[in-house]
């Protein structure tokens, strides 16, 4: 991680810009956390679809609830079980 | 962290996720977003956002309603619903805070023996029971109760409304009190007073009586020196069967008792048969002293 923003700093570029698409961190069983989120396609207890800046995001879980969402930011709280990232619109 | 002051809001329309993305897109954050029923999502904003949200989605095709408010913001709607409750909380706050300022018990701990005089000394520097306690008042009375005998240290704290006074004694031998007056242990004739420290209160060949002061302490002074000679005079009697050498004997038995030097004496014998009763009338020389043989 660190020799990528390194990289990307050398450069002089955000890292969140040059990669466009969402970066996701999983806390198993407690929450997850999205970035550069564009939009909610789909809501649900189990299913949660998420609109990246390139591409959707799939989270499978239970108890899943949207915590937090704004400025791109948003926590998911729940038990996730399954991320699915695909460059294709559900 | 979640703001503490937030509203719920209920959205309505055909697609309600579309909603957040212009919440999100004019800067305005949601929390808790939840699907009610199809079509109708529950969420959480700021509370001084209100204005903000109902502006972003007027004369479009949703539907927002708000429902309450959340977090702190309704437990303070709660409190302001109840003046008596917040008034009866204050008094109770208020009352702790008053209690405190009081001197409601005083302990003693470290030397039982200072209890009745601290107490004296507490209640003229202002700090008996339910008096108001004062720092000042505090280190008065402390000053004076290091000055009783025997006191090495002192400590005086309050402890809520509890005044704690813990002695702590010294651990040297305290100096004997030396005697300020030479009395006279029983009656006698003077024969000679020699005060080398104080006042004479009797003069030689004078007829003194049991507890006379022969001499005194004079003003100012802490102990007397001196020391006087009595002759006094006895009656003892001796009862024996065997009449033997009893005139001896209750003459040997009156010097003993006499506790002081033999002069002279006159001995009676009476009784017959088997009881014999000896009555000596002893005259003595009784030698007394006060912090003489330290002088000496």
């Amino acid at each position: 991680m660190r020799l990528s923003e390194e990289s990307f700093a050398a450069l002089g570029i955000n890292a969140d810009v040059a990669a466009g698409g969402a970066k996701v961190v999983v806390y198993a069983g407690v929450c997850a956390c999205f970035e550069n989120v564009k939009g909610i396609v789909r809501l649900s207890a189990e299913e949660v679809v998420l609109r990246a800046g390139r591409g959707e995001v799939c989270v499978h879980g239970k108890n899943l609830r949207v915590a937090r969402y704004g400025l791109g930011d948003l926590w998911l709280s729940g038990a996730v079980s399954q991320v699915e990232i695909s460059e294709e619109s559900h | 962290m979640k703001p503490l002051f937030l509203d719920e809001y209920e959205l309505s329309a055909s697609m309600p996720l579309r909603a957040l993305e212009k919440l999100d897109g004019a800067g305005v954050c949601v929390y808790d977003v939840q699907k009610t029923a199809p079509g109708k999502l529950k969420f959480c904003a700021k509370s001084k956002e209100s204005k903000k949200i109902f502006a972003i989605l007027r004369g479009s095709c949703y539907t927002v309603n708000k429902r309450r408010s959340v977090g702190l913001k309704r437990l303070l709607q709660k409190l302001v619903r109840r003046p008596g409750a917040i008034a009866a909380v204050l008094a109770v706050c208020l009352l702790a805070a008053a209690a405190n300022v009081f001197v409601l018990r005083v302990e003693v701990d470290g030397s039982v023996r200072y209890a009745s005089q601290t107490q004296e000394i507490l209640q003229e520097e202002g700090l008996s029971l339910f008096s108001a306690y004062s720092a000042e008042n505090a280190e008065r009375a402390r000053a004076r109760l290091m000055r009783l005998s025997g006191v090495a240290f002192v400590t005086l704290e309050k402890q809520g409304c509890v005044l704690r006074v813990t002695f702590q004694e010294s651990e040297e031998t305290p100096v004997p009190e030396r005697e300020k007056q030479l009395l006279a242990p029983c009656g006698g004739v003077l024969q000679e007073l020699t005060v080398l420290r104080g006042v004479p209160l009797a003069k030689e060949g004078e007829e003194v009586s049991a507890g006379q002061e022969l001499a005194a302490c004079a003003e100012g002074e802490s102990f007397a020196v001196a020391r006087a000679i009595l002759l006094c005079e006895g009656v003892y009697t001796y009862e024996c069967a065997d009449a033997q050498d009893v005139k001896a004997r209750a003459v040997a038995k009156a010097v003993f008792l006499c506790g002081g030097t033999p002069v002279g004496y006159e001995v009676a014998l009476t009784g017959s048969g088997g009881e014999f009763i000896c009555t000596v009338r002893l005259q003595y020389l009784l030698r007394l002293s006060v912090n003489f043989g330290e002088n000496e």
